[in-house]
């Protein structure tokens, strides 16, 4: 088979000549011919065979692209809210701060008046920070989920079902269903 | 084709990677974290809890907990949980199926193949158990690296020419792997192996810890370790001071409330300054030294012999440390990449290596530095290919005449980011000749700007109403060096305004001339369809910006172009009533190059044209 193709590509290409001029037939010239055309249709091959791999290449590299795209957009949608859950988590040991600050009892009237003028700009503080979506995980009470809750001691003496959570030491918060931090509690342990 | 991830399964954190376009990158886990803890633990309900969770409940159910399961990986250990043994490959198995679950949700993506590291000294059998525990976990692993190995990779050290003996100094969580490489001809070989695997970050969190706590007792008489939520608080505290150290010289411990007492509430607020950081933690430091010494022995070789020094894992971030290594070794290690993930990506590049998207064809993306562009009338420059376009690319535009009859263009490419063209570089030239005579504005010249991925230019242009076209390829195009080019750009900003102003100055020429030339042809073209006072009057008015034009006067010109620009919307209505003007329709649909032209009768910008050719 293969020999014919070549023999086939010979005469056209001493076709060619011919059109020139005329050129007999020789038979060194058919296999010197034969040759190139054998030299040819490997480079031929090897030319395929490399415009195949870059074909492979382009088209890799068009789906990366692609793919690259639709994540970034994605990623570029979430930017804003991740920047501002990270300026949310900063702020959370300051509330904590400020509930540890009020629970101190006031000796005096004046330091009750300045608990009071504080209470306030805690308010101040958690409404500012609600209205970006921080809510407060519910513990007290609840299963301790793992998702949610962080463990860190146990309540042996409680009449509550195991792993019920008795005391939330640190707040945990969440910002549109995500978890900003845990809830640090206490749990029944019989 | 799927991606083959790389995988840093670590003692404390796990960290995976992906090869994107010839880059590697870390892969967030579905928790928005670029680590994962490598803790697995067994929930009552017997749900399978993997990494930050898992990591959550240890304290309230240890003995369902398993952490550091890699201290385990070949031997035969077993794991109980409900009367199930699980063997170290099977608990491995479960954080590779969390880490590949979050790649493919962040690629989009099936994820089938993966390079696991391991440490250079880990045996056969602890290989294989690693391999195993990838299997498990329905992954193919196509390679088992050493994490020294990945991390020279990361630092592209096989990129090097020369061999190399390198020393991988990997200080993590938990554990502390010092390594000796030898690399050649993209070989790697380990000479040596000695750590400490009960050394890591950890430590040093502790040491400030109890710091804090000792200080606090003397003061207040108060132990903050007693209290589970005062001792969380300290311990993190503790954290967070070391890492505010390794950039800043002292750092501020601020708890308020952190216990209260018989005589009412305490606060802790106290400043750490790196010498004390350092103090305290001197022993640490020492202890990471003496395997150093032993694996140079080992290697048999001096501190000279060592070419680089790479630093792996998150505490060699501590200055005390970086300093430690430099005076053992007297090189300065190499820290550019972000050593909690150096191993991962140098996986990643690893599997990049084996699907072929990496290695002796690297799909480097270069880009054209400077912009190139063409020589338009008044001496401008009109971009074409703007710079730091990737390449290959292509562009091109449609120019036209400047004067009536002309033979031939004259494209002058030019290379740079001024706005005159004498200010750029010239990179060649040549003409296209044979352009039918018309008026000017008439012809349609198509210049296009071609490169190739290999940064040579092929700059044509064809007529296209004749469809001649003449072509010249410059292959020197970027022989710049990059301080070169940078200041070329720094100029280029410094002469912006008065580059702006030039231009300006030679669009409303350009403007005036052709409104002269746009007036007249019209007068004519109008003939005694216009009385002989408007015409006398236009024909001042255009005499007048004639005037302006020679003595170069801008502010000038642009007024008397604006009031001509009246007059001759006019005359031009009147034209049109009679009948249509292919000329001057034609001259309008030349493309505006800049953009700033004010006039929109006169959109097409003009090619520039040698005093020569117009005596040929």
């Amino acid at each position: 088979m293969q020999n014919k193709k070549n023999v086939k590509v010979n005469e056209k290409i001493d076709e060619e000549i011919l059109d020139e001029e005329t050129a007999d037939f020789n038979d060194c010239e058919v296999e010197e011919n034969q040759e190139t055309v054998n030299q040819e249709s490997n480079t031929e091959e090897a030319e395929s065979k490399e415009l195949e791999q870059l074909k492979t290449k382009m088209l890799r590299l068009q789906a990366d692209f692609l793919n690259y795209k639709n994540r970034t957009e994605k990623e570029k949608l979430n930017t804003y809210g991740n920047a501002v859950s990270d300026v949310l988590c900063e702020l959370l040991p300051i509330v904590d701060n400020f509930e540890r600050a009020l629970e101190v009892e006031a000796p005096t009237k004046e330091v009750e008046t300045f608990k009071d003028g504080m209470k306030m700009i805690e308010t101040q503080l958690k409404n500012a920070l609600s209205k970006r979506g921080l809510k407060e995980i519910e513990a007290l009470g609840a299963k301790c989920d793992p998702n949610y809750h962080q463990g860190i001691a146990f309540d042996s003496e409680s009449e509550e079902e195991e792993d019920t959570i008795t005391e939330v030491f640190q707040k945990g918060y969440l910002v549109k269903e995500k978890v900003l931090r845990p809830s640090v509690v206490k749990i029944v342990r019989k | 084709m799927s991606k083959i991830i790389g995988i840093d399964l670590g003692t404390t954190n796990s960290c995976v990677a992906v090869m994107e376009a010839g880059e590697s990158t870390v892969i967030t886990n579905v928790e928005g974290k670029r680590t994962t803890p490598s803790i697995v633990a067994f929930a009552k309900d017997g749900e399978r809890l993997v990494g930050e969770t898992a990591k959550r409940q240890a304290v309230t159910n240890p003995d369902k907990t398993i952490a550091s399961i890699k201290r385990h990986m070949g031997s035969s250990f077993k794991v109980n949980i409900e009367s199930k043994d699980y063997t170290p490959q099977d608990i491995s198995a479960f954080v590779l199926q969390k880490l590949k679950h979050d790649a493919e949700s962040y690629l989009g993506e099936t994820v089938t193949d993966a390079v696991i590291t391991v440490p250079a000294y880990f045996t056969d059998s602890q290989r294989q158990a690693t391999k195993d525990a990838g299997k498990i976990a329905g992954l193919n692993v196509k390679r088992i690296i050493n994490e020294p190995t990945a991390a020279a990779l990361a630092y592209g050290i096989d990129k090097e020419d020369e061999d190399q003996t390198i020393m991988v100094f990997d200080l993590g969580g938990g554990t502390f792997d010092v390594s000796i490489l030898e690399i050649g001809n993209g070989v790697f070989e380990v000479k040596a192996t000695s750590g400490n695997n009960l050394l890591g970050g950890d430590d040093f969190d502790k040491v400030i810890l109890d710091y804090i706590a000792e200080e606090f007792k003397k003061e207040n008489g108060v132990d903050l370790r007693d209290d589970k939520m005062s001792l969380q608080r300290i311990k993190e505290a503790a954290e967070n001071a070391k890492k505010e150290l390794s950039s800043a010289m002292t750092t501020n411990i601020n708890l308020p409330f952190i216990t209260a007492t018989a005589e009412g509430p305490k606060h802790l607020n106290m400043d750490l300054s790196r010498a004390k950081f350092d103090e305290l933690t001197a022993t640490l430091v020492q202890n990471t030294i003496d395997p150093v010494k032993t694996a140079m022995k080992d290697a048999k070789i001096s501190a000279d012999e060592i070419d680089k020094v790479l630093l792996v894992g998150g505490s060699t971030r501590i200055p005390a440390v970086q300093d430690a290594v430099k005076r053992l070794t007297g090189k300065a290690p190499h820290k550019g990449i972000n050593p909690d993930e150096c191993v991962a990506l140098g996986a990643a590049i690893q599997g990049g290596v084996l699907t072929g998207e990496f290695g002796s064809d690297v799909l480097l993306v270069d880009v054209t530095p400077l912009t190139l562009g063409i020589e338009t009338m008044g001496s401008v420059m009109t971009p074409i290919i703007q710079k730091n376009t990737r390449i290959p690319t292509k562009g091109s535009q449609i120019f036209s005449t400047a004067q009536d009859n002309q033979p031939s263009v004259d494209i002058h490419v030019l290379q740079g980011e001024r706005q005159m063209a004498n200010d750029n570089i010239s990179l060649g030239n040549f003409q296209l000749t044979g352009i039918v005579p018309a008026q000017r504005g008439v012809p349609q010249i198509e210049v296009a700007f071609d490169i190739d991925a290999n940064g040579i230019v092929n700059v044509s242009a064809k007529d296209l109403g004749t469809g001649k076209e003449q072509k010249i390829t410059i292959t020197a195009s970027t022989n710049l060096s990059k301080e070169e080019i940078d200041k070329k750009v720094k100029e280029a900003e410094q002469f912006a305004e008065e580059d702006k102003q030039k231009k300006e100055e030679i669009e409303t020429r350009n403007n005036a001339d052709s409104m002269v030339y746009q007036t007249e042809k019209t007068l004519n073209e109008l003939g005694d369809k216009v009385s002989a006072e408007e015409k006398a009057s236009v024909q001042a008015k255009v005499d007048e910006l004639k005037k302006t034009i020679e003595a170069n006067d801008v502010a000038a010109m642009k007024t008397k172009t604006e009031e001509i620009t009246t007059e001759f919307n006019t005359l031009a209505q009147k034209l049109y009533q009679q009948q249509p003007n292919p000329g001057a329709e034609a001259g309008q649909a030349g493309a505006d190059a800049t953009g700033q032209n004010a006039n929109p009768d006169d959109n097409v910008v003009d090619a520039d044209y040698e005093v020569v050719d117009e005596d040929k």
